[in-house]
């Protein structure tokens, strides 16, 4: 394991160097005129909620309730070297503040989140098509070990932005390229990689409770990702589609393989018109299907396809209406996601049931000068997730008396406000 | 992995020593031509910014590559991200079926 580790560590600020070393060598390369842009921006995103039960649910009665303050923040920049190529620089990271106050799983969490640091080449020099590679590095700058009762303040992501607070290294390289068919409709093709190195996280939670709780090296699967997108846009109507599929490696739990999810398919889409100077619409939709995962035979130690597929399909639509005067916008967005139930017997310990969200609010936006604009956006969120009937024990064959869940019936608040500065430089 | 690695290296180098030659014409486009018209510059970027993402549903669980003020916008590439979350933190959170929830 710690050779293993330190392989990985030896490859991660290998590749780190390597792209340290390319954006040195893209900055220094001479161009006449080179017109570089780069912007910052944050948020202040702030989630409340309270539901009929705590997160995660439990069969014991006790409404639930939380807050999150998760502020992100992202620096870019972008320019051409030379008029054939192109460099963009995305830099991700954040802050969040996330607390859980339901009676027996209450819990708190302080943190920054990880960092992800994404440079981009693109080649400009060719008519029938622009390739590009990037690769992606998610640096462990989060929290992955919550012990005690600090675990709680992982919350419903259908409530919170974040409900989860890092991982380990990660390294995705993608290879793509745009091919326009005509100038102003483009197909993109793009494959990818995502190496997810292993992390600590907190162990089982110890019985008796002075026993110290110990830690467990999870190893989440790799992902292999390819997709094609198609993208139209001309005077007031643009239209984008993307279709991606991916195939992900085992993950495993102190070495020990866990399971290898299924295959995943993923078509989203969105389209936007603008109806006159003052008035524009977007409307988007997603759906994504995962097959059977496979699951490890404690008999013969190997994988195995799920008895039935305990994954649910995703769908998703948003609207968004807008009115602009001047340096001003604003207007109403909802939003509506259902998970549907998974493939089990509703008597199985398996079964998930499904679930709706719907989201409706406001956002606005100002540019305050032409460097910089302010947001912000109040969502009010409402989740439904369908009961969950009693559990049958099929080594015991009786039902399990207290192990249903009724209807889980979830309302919250997202408050934000955010700024952008945007900079451009002539070199 | 490191097949990957170099495969995308070598793709980086490649442009880099392909873009570091002297341009006889100064190309006006920023992002590219087709048939002699400058390719629509926002749909290029935002096309090779969704490609690059959907290429790499799981890099990050707290730090999407994306922008801030792209992650919160339907316009962005929200959509793609909330399925996203929606798929791949969820299901293993609300339901240890396999393991004491790796991703949780």
């Amino acid at each position: 394991m710690l050779v293993v580790n330190a392989r990985a560590r030896l490859r991660g600020s290998s590749w780190g160097a390597a792209v340290l070393v390319l954006f040195a060598v893209a900055l220094s390369i001479p161009a006449s005129a080179q017109t570089w842009t780069a912007a910052f921006d944050t948020e202040v995103r702030y989630f409340s909620w309270h539901s009929t039960r705590g997160f995660p649910s439990a069969p014991i009665e006790s409404r639930g309730s939380g807050t999150q303050v998760y502020a992100p923040l992202s620096f870019q920049f972008s320019g051409n070297p030379s008029p054939d190529a192109k460099f963009e620089f995305l830099l991700r990271s954040g802050y969040v503040s996330a607390k859980q106050t339901t009676l027996g799983q209450s819990g708190a969490v302080h943190t920054p989140t990880d960092t992800t640091l994404t440079p981009t080449f693109t080649y400009l020099g060719w008519d029938f098509a622009q390739p590009f590679t990037s690769v992606t590095l998610n640096l462990p700058t989060g929290k992955t070990v919550l012990f005690g009762n600090s675990r709680f303040a992982r919350m419903d992501s259908d409530l919170v932005d974040i409900p989860t607070f890092g991982e380990g290294f990660n390294v995705g390289p993608t290879i793509g390229a745009n091919i326009p068919i005509t100038p102003s409709l483009i197909l993109t093709l793009s494959a990818g990689y995502t190496w997810r190195g292993a992390f600590d996280k907190e162990g089982p939670t110890p019985t008796p409770p002075l026993q110290d709780q110990g830690t467990q090296r999870a190893d989440p699967g790799d992902v292999a990702t390819v997709s094609a997108s198609l993208g139209y846009q001309a005077g007031p109507f643009s239209a984008v589609g993307t279709v991606s599929y991916s195939r992900e490696s085992a993950t495993t739990l102190d070495a020990v393989p866990q399971y290898r999810a299924g295959q995943r398919f993923m078509v989203t889409g969105a389209t936007g018109y603008v109806w006159s100077d003052a008035w524009s619409s977007a409307l988007n939709a997603s759906w994504s299907h995962s097959g059977k995962n496979d699951a490890l035979n404690p008999n013969t130690m190997a994988f195995a396809p799920e008895e039935f597929n305990s994954n649910s399909n995703v769908y998703r639509v948003g609207f968004e209406h807008t009115y602009r005067s001047g340096g001003f916008s604003a207007g109403p967005a909802v939003s509506w996601l259902y998970r549907d139930r998974n493939g089990y017997d509703a008597i199985n310990m398996l079964f998930v049931p499904a679930k709706t969200r719907w989201s409706a609010g406001g956002v606005a936006r100002y540019a305050l000068t032409n460097m910089v604009n302010i947001n912000s956006r109040v969502e009010r969120i409402w989740t439904e997730e369908k009961n969950n009937p009693e559990k049958f024990d099929f080594d015991f064959n009786s039902f399990i008396p207290g192990s249903a869940i009724p209807q889980v019936s979830s309302r919250g608040w997202m408050i934000s406000a955010g700024a952008t500065i945007n900079f451009e430089a002539m070199r | 992995m490191m097949k990957c690695l170099s495969v995308t290296a070598a793709a980086g180098a490649l442009m880099l020593a392909l873009t570091s030659q002297p341009a006889s014409a100064q190309k006006k486009c920023p992002e590219g031509m087709k048939n002699g018209q400058c390719v629509s510059p926002g749909l290029a970027k935002n096309m090779r910014m969704r490609g690059r993402v959907a290429a790499q549903p799981k890099v990050s669980q707290t730090a999407a590559p994306v922008p801030t003020a792209d992650s919160s916008s339907p316009q962005g590439t929200r959509d793609y991200f909330e399925t996203n979350r929606g798929v791949f933190r969820s299901a293993p959170c609300r339901r240890n079926t396999l393991g004491p929830g790796i991703t949780c």
